[in-house]
């Protein structure tokens, strides 16, 4: 009778499994919502040929894809750089936030006439430093207090909310445009706007994708990343090993949040070209951790599910235009993060079915037909 | 619904947190190859079925609707649709950053949508909802305007988001709230506020006995600003030693955030609240302890029927009825319109019962008198809370220059800015 379900990992799932996967994922997903889609009284058809129409299907489409990809390639390596050793750093929306704050505010306070080329190298440099900062906030507790950073990164980011709000609803600061009927940041000088590739979309992809690379290439190929998976699987073993487990709490969760900053710092300089909290609160850094998941904090897998999850928040407004509700665009976006990201769970672990008293699974099936 | 996400992501660190034995790491994550959909004909007729129902539906409401609107508007708008063509062969769409259903500001502006609707049977209208400032909103801006559509309208301060798009599509027509740049294609609206709130400040300040008014509003910005110090001068003229206790809670709608606000502010004393917040939090707070409350922008009479007093409301319809009618005409040009009680654009709610005739006989004569132009309630001399002089005697705030006012709170107010 007692029959137990067990998750166990699957030890080395096979290549077709790991395409076909994310396949069915995306399928399953679009049936179930072409259902509710049929059911709100639209044409499914044409809701996903609406979708694949204004993220993938033309130079444009793409374009808006990746501008809003390029943020969440961003914040999800600073999701999956640190949950890699087992640090959950949940603050990176807020990390974000000081980044773009810096950013804009290093744009407006250096001379307007700075070669462009140091003009953004100071702001992503700022944004990235800013973000280390406010991680290491709650990194240096973390690490030598042993604090969890799951609270404190998570409240750090009603901090840097509110701050941001602050400086631009709250009060006449440096960042704000004086004497507008609703309150905004000065626009940056265009010394400070990212070179663009087409359209709108700006050259920050280039560092993100730069970014993925390197981080990819130093968690499996350098001591350092190998030193950031032990740690991860076993603080003190490696403790044991001479590692120091204290500094390297400290410089991943610092590196974690310089990628959430830059990432501030980028949409800013690429795409707001002010600092706008509207905007920027648009959550980021939270999705940033959905991206990492879904992706196994594998750095070079955060990329395409980046892109996937931009393609889908590209088509939301124009999936509106044909008739369906705000609410069911959410809820289609909300049904392919779900399908995705446990088709992913079901790739690395598999359910196994056992009965308590017997082990022989058939003695089991058998005892249960006589009850 | 930006939550669930928020929510998703929690989840995932729980599950990682949970998950945290053993896993394969070397593993290169699979590759996501894109969304494989069939392409298939378009459903074009259902469609338009569809959209034919969901016309009718409106049409429906907005009749429901009108029958509660003020009669004078229902002229207004009548009049306007017979004068010309029933919008027939032209579109126009309307940008929402959150819900329309909010009953407060996003609800404030469908009620002007479905006026545009009943005056302009035949004008095709879209509703987008729940865009975000930003890229979202630039997608969103672009994509209505690649379709054709010829007026475009956001309804919140989505300035930035259209100047690209509008540039780049110079024969369609844009309209966003508070924006202050135009262009030969982009035109921005607003409404004085503050006309409406200085004649709810006169029943507020008629009907307080503690002589204490709450007042929860969201950011200290100038807008909101002039509305409470314009409330506040409404509350004084009848009521001198009144005070007006204002707390900010840093967001527009925030349900749970704005109950708290109110009954801070019942607490220490206030029976009238006021509220320059979305949510019907403060309203039911007020019903539940037997006080009285103003609105705003919205009238919240079913939520509180016996708290009920008054509320300015924003009438959007008359002023989107007649940028339609100008984009039919072909009259239309680019413009910042600031408009208040004079322009029709700030109107009034019904009156709930604890609202005497003679509290209502002021109301009407000082609004008379603001609609001829021989009185202005920013007459000089007003101090703020802080003992300085913002306007000297025989000053005022010329109505061009109140969009940039008041980064200060006027005397009588309890409450700071910074």
């Amino acid at each position: 009778m007692s029959v137990r379900i067990s998750v166990e990992p699957r030890a080395r799932p096979a290549v077709a499994l790991r395409l076909g996967v994310p396949v069915a994922s995306l399928l399953a997903a679009a049936a179930v919502g072409g259902v509710v889609i049929l059911i709100s009284g639209n044409s499914a058809i044409e809701a996903y040929r609406t979708i694949l129409d204004s993220s993938i299907n033309g130079v444009r489409p793409i374009t808006r894809t990746l501008v809003l990809a390029t943020p969440l390639i961003l914040t999800g390596l600073a999701a999956a750089v640190a949950f890699r050793m087992k640090v959950w750093n949940i603050g990176a929306e807020g990390q974000l936030y000081m980044g773009a704050i810096v950013a804009s505010g290093l744009a407006l306070w250096l001379p307007a006439g700075l070669p462009k080329v140091l003009m953004l190298a100071a702001m992503v440099v700022g944004g990235a430093v800013m973000g280390a900062l406010w991680a290491g906030v709650a990194a240096v507790p973390k690490a030598y207090f042993n604090t969890n950073e799951v609270i404190t990164t998570l409240m750090l980011n009603f901090v840097a909310l509110y701050f941001m709000n602050y400086l631009i609803f709250g009060t006449v600061s440096f960042w704000r445009d004086p004497g507008r009927n609703y309150p905004q940041g000065k626009l940056i000088p265009d010394a400070a706007e990212l070179p663009v590739i087409s359209h709108r979309l700006h050259y920050g992809l280039v560092i993100a994708l730069a970014a993925a690379l390197v981080l990819w290439w130093s968690l499996r190929g350098t001591t350092w990343g190998f030193e950031l998976r032990t740690i991860g699987d076993s603080p003190s073993a490696s403790r044991y090993a001479g590692m120091s487990v204290s500094g390297k709490i400290v410089s991943v969760l610092a590196l974690s949040g310089a990628l959430a900053g830059m990432a501030g710092a980028i949409e800013v300089s690429g795409v707001l070209k002010t600092l706008d909290p509207r905007a920027l609160a648009t959550e980021m850094g939270f999705t940033g951790i959905v991206v990492a998941a879904v992706a196994r904090l594998n750095a070079l897998g955060v990329v395409p599910v980046a892109v996937l999850l931009g393609a889908v928040a590209a088509s939301g407004a124009k999936l509106q235009t044909i008739g369906l509700d705000a609410e069911i665009v959410f809820l289609l976006q909300g049904l392919i993060f779900l399908f995705v990201a446990s088709g992913e769970f079901f790739l690395s672990n598999r359910l196994v079915l056992s009965s308590r008293s017997a082990p022989e699974p058939q003695l089991a099936a058998t005892e249960a037909s006589h009850e | 619904m930006k939550r669930a996400r928020w929510f998703l992501a929690v989840l995932a660190v729980f599950a990682f947190v949970a998950a945290a034995c053993g896993d394969d790491e070397e593993a290169p994550a699979p590759a996501q190859p894109e969304p494989t959909q069939p392409a298939a004909e378009p459903a074009e007729e259902a469609m338009e079925e569809e959209m034919a129902a969901e016309e009718a539906m409106e049409e429906e409401m907005a009749a429901e609707e009108a029958m509660e609107e003020e009669a004078m508007e229902e002229d207004m708008a009548e009049e306007e649709a017979m004068a010309a063509s029933d919008g027939s062969g032209y579109s126009v769409a309307f940008v929402f950053d959150l819900f329309i259903e909010d009953g407060g500001w996003n609800t404030t502006h469908y009620r002007g949508v479905q006026q545009v609707q009943e005056a302009f049977p035949g004008l095709d209208v879209q509703i987008l909802e729940e865009i975000s400032p930003g890229p979202a909103a630039t997608n969103a801006f672009e994509d209505l305007a690649a379709d054709g559509v010829d007026l475009i309208i956001g309804t919140t301060y989505f300035m930035p988001d259209v100047m690209p798009v509008a540039e780049q599509y110079p024969d369609t027509k844009f309209l966003t709230w508070a924006g202050w740049q135009t262009a030969d294609n982009v035109g921005h609206f607003d409404g004085a506020t503050e006309d409406g709130r200085y004649l709810d400040g006169l029943i507020a300040g008629s009907v307080t006995e503690s002589g204490v008014i709450g007042y929860p509003a969201g950011y200290p910005i100038e807008e909101v600003n002039r509305a409470i110090n314009a409330f506040t001068i409404g509350v004084r003229e009848v009521n001198p030693d009144a005070v007006v206790q204002v707390v900010y809670i840093n967001s527009w709608y925030d349900p749970p955030v704005e109950q708290q606000a109110a009954e801070a502010l019942a607490n220490g004393g206030a029976d009238v609240l006021a509220h320059e917040l979305n949510s019907p939090a403060v309203a039911s707070v007020a019903e539940d302890r037997g006080l009285n409350i103003i609105g705003y922008s919205s009238d919240r009479s079913e939520v509180a029927p016996n708290a009920w007093l008054s509320s300015f409301t924003f009438e959007w319809g008359p002023y989107y009825i007649d940028q339609v009618q100008q984009m039919i005409d072909g009259t239309w040009e680019p413009a910042l319109t600031y408009g208040g009680l004079q322009a029709g654009m700030i109107g009034n709610s019904p009156y709930g019962k604890d609202v005497t005739d003679e509290m209502l006989a002021l109301v009407n004569e000082r609004r008379q008198q603001i609609l001829d132009g021989t009185f202005d309630y920013f007459a000089g001399p007003i101090m703020d809370n802080e003992g300085n002089v913002q306007v000297p005697e025989g000053g005022t705030i010329p109505f061009e220059e109140r969009t940039t006012c008041c980064l200060w709170l006027i005397e009588g107010v309890e409450g700071s800015i910074s």
